[in-house]
């Protein structure tokens, strides 16, 4: 009886054994893969950050669409330009940091939206060709950062 | 044509000194006339096209003019709220299918030139001719 629990006990402590080494093997492993493929791994995650922004701005242009359809000399679209804006300062507020020139326009959007400087037909245009102008800018660096990491 | 509104539009431009209170708000000019305020808007941008399947909406024209019959404030007040805040004021426009975008034009620099004092310049300077 003696013999068989101490058989029994002998098989546990093999079998913890294998597993430790195992898991020692894989904690290497998984750091060799961390450090060696850390190009790779940085770009993936610059992939998934990029297509984030993407997305964003897809939602930002969609609004500017909207925004360029409507006219701020038809006073019954006037409350629905105003909400676009204030949309607009919302999501563009985000990715601001993006670029200097994004973080002045956020601003002067600050300013229609709270109704401290009053908006035109004509500021709207210029704000939405300055604002495209910003986007592409963005898309552009964006893209530029990527192709870069991938070169690495 | 010759509508109501057009000619209410005669009357205001048969009687200019009557023009009061003219507040200016982009391209927009608001006034009194004999108790009730107006404006009269000029157009920059083209109006939008109605797109295939879309209810074509009245041609507004270069020049629209606004009736506010509930607005008892002031023009100055009128201007700030339409342009600065979401408060919905009760206006009624019309375009060029109600009147005659000749005489909007018209009463839009008579407007703008009550706004900037253009008269008191010529009463100067033909004053000082006659002198």
């Amino acid at each position: 009886m003696q013999a068989i629990w101490d058989s029994r006990r002998d098989i546990v402590l093999v079998v913890g054994l294998i597993s430790n080494i195992l898991t020692i093997l894989l904690s290497l492993l998984a750091l060799w893969g961390l450090i060696a493929k850390r190009k790779q791994i940085s770009f993936a995650f610059h992939m998934l950050v990029a297509s984030h922004l993407d997305r964003r701005m897809s939602r930002v242009r969609e609004a500017l669409t909207r925004l360029d359809s409507l006219s701020y000399d038809e006073k019954t679209q006037r409350v629905e330009i105003r909400n676009l804006v204030a949309h607009l300062c919302g999501a563009l507020s985000a990715v601001s940091e993006e670029s200097e020139k994004l973080a002045q326009l956020v601003d002067e959007l600050h300013e229609y939206h709270l109704g401290t400087k009053s908006l035109t037909e004509k500021h709207k245009r210029y704000l939405l060709s300055k604002l495209h102008g910003i986007l592409d800018e963005i898309d552009h660096d964006a893209r530029l950062r990527i192709l870069g990491r991938q070169n690495l | 044509m010759n509508t109501k509104v057009e000619q209410v539009v005669k009357a205001i431009l048969a009687a200019p000194d009557e023009i009061g209170d003219v507040a200016r708000e982009a391209n927009e000019f608001y006034f009194r006339f004999r108790g009730h305020v107006f404006s009269i808007q000029k157009r920059h941008g083209l109006p939008r096209i109605a797109t295939a399947g879309e209810f074509p909406e009245e041609d507004p024209g270069r020049y629209s003019f606004y009736v506010y019959p509930s607005w008892d404030g002031s023009p100055e007040g009128l201007a700030y709220t339409e342009s600065r805040t979401d408060q919905d004021v009760e206006s009624i426009s019309y375009g060029a299918d109600y009147c005659d975008q000749r005489l909007l034009n018209r009463l839009h620099k008579e407007a703008m030139s009550r706004c900037f004092n253009v008269d008191a310049v010529f009463d100067d300077i033909l004053g000082n001719t006659a002198s």
